[in-house]
């Protein structure tokens, strides 16, 4: 994996938390949609790179 | 949404001052936390793509060179042809950090660009080569000092000037600049400024021969900073930073595009409410069995 992959990661956590923090007033209520947000988009953008690993084999 | 417990305050001031440093309408209603979030995650995306596409992913403008008018656009005298930079669209949102290009291409757009001009003297590293015609594949790598002196104090389009240089092999040797000093535009989106001219030297037996010097001297960054460039500087700058350069700018793109997600939460307040409210089941969901008995 490249490393620039990596970059996607505070990537990630910076569109979260902006795009939670327009969504609600709450910080507690922010936080929470931030994080399950940042954990479904990692979990695609694995998904995504296990895939495209499989079929350039 | 509007919930009457988020306090917009005067909500056209808070949207416009959110559209000019990412946080900053959420820190006049008060809103602190969110405004501390906006401002440091979005301005650090921004910052980061910036670093990462070595300061020169946001420009306005990019500039092309009229057939016949000169070899390359910072070289051409004439008003640059230009078009719109679709990225800037979203970097602009990004507010004060993204303003410099507008400031850049006004200041191509109002100045005369006398390639021969120059507002004072100019001490600065060169790099280049030196042939016997301009793109003559029998030219020699040239870097060193170019010193070059306007005829007068004040500026004028009468250059002179010396270059002391240093060729690949390490042997140094001055010249004199002679001819027609060309000076790439003041203001273009490129580090390095172009510099064309002749150079008188003797040969070994002692005669007089004429040689061309084609390279590049320092641009002040005040000069290239977000400034309009042309394609031969993306090349330059895809070759120098690979991916690095598309992913600086693809971040200040997204660093753009959250602000607006931020200017409108200023204007209107959150999306979905304040959050503490009852989540609503959808239609689609069976309603729990009533317990009977």
């Amino acid at each position: 994996m490249q490393l620039a992959a990596l970059y996607a990661i505070p990537l990630t956590v910076g569109i979260s938390l902006v795009y939670s923090a327009s969504r609600f007033e709450l910080p507690e209520k922010i936080l929470r949609s931030a994080v399950l947000m940042f954990a479904k988009t990692i979990a695609a953008l694995v998904a995504l790179y296990l895939i495209l690993l499989y079929l350039s084999r | 949404m509007k919930d009457p417990r988020v306090r917009l305050r005067n909500p056209l001031i808070a949207a416009v001052l959110a559209f000019a440093i990412p946080g900053a309408g959420h820190w006049y209603q008060g809103r602190r936390f969110k405004a501390t979030i906006y401002s440091v995650c979005i301005l650090t995306i921004f910052v980061w793509g910036m670093i990462l596409g070595g300061g020169q992913p946001v420009y306005s403008q990019l500039i092309y060179r009229t057939e016949g008018q000169a070899p390359t656009a910072q070289l051409q005298a004439s008003l640059p042809r230009m078009k719109f930079s679709f990225g800037y669209a979203a970097q602009v949102l990004v507010g004060a950090p993204a303003w410099p290009a507008i400031i850049q291409e006004m200041r191509i757009r109002n100045s005369d660009a006398d390639i021969k001009w120059i507002d004072g003297p100019i001490k600065s590293d060169f790099q280049g080569l030196l042939s016997r015609g301009f793109g003559n594949p029998m030219s020699e790598m040239i870097t060193g000092t170019i010193e070059l002196n306007p005829a007068n104090p004040q500026g004028s389009d009468v250059v002179t000037g010396t270059l002391h240089g240093v060729f690949a092999d390490g042997s140094t040797r001055d010249y004199v600049l002679a001819g027609d000093i060309n000076l790439g535009r003041k203001v273009f989106g490129s580090p390095r400024r172009e510099v064309r001219c002749d150079v008188l030297t003797m040969d070994d037996d002692g005669r007089e021969v004429w040689l061309k010097l084609e390279g590049s001297i320092s641009r002040s960054a005040v000069d290239w900073f977000q400034a309009p460039r042309d394609t031969l500087e993306l090349d330059r700058l895809n070759g120098e930073l690979s991916q690095n350069f598309d992913i600086g700018s693809v971040f200040t793109w997204i660093a753009g595009l959250l602000n607006l997600l931020a200017i409108w939460d200023a204007a209107e307040g959150p999306a979905y409410g304040y959050g503490d409210e009852e989540e609503i089941p959808d239609d689609d969901e069976p309603a729990p069995e009533k317990k009977t008995g």
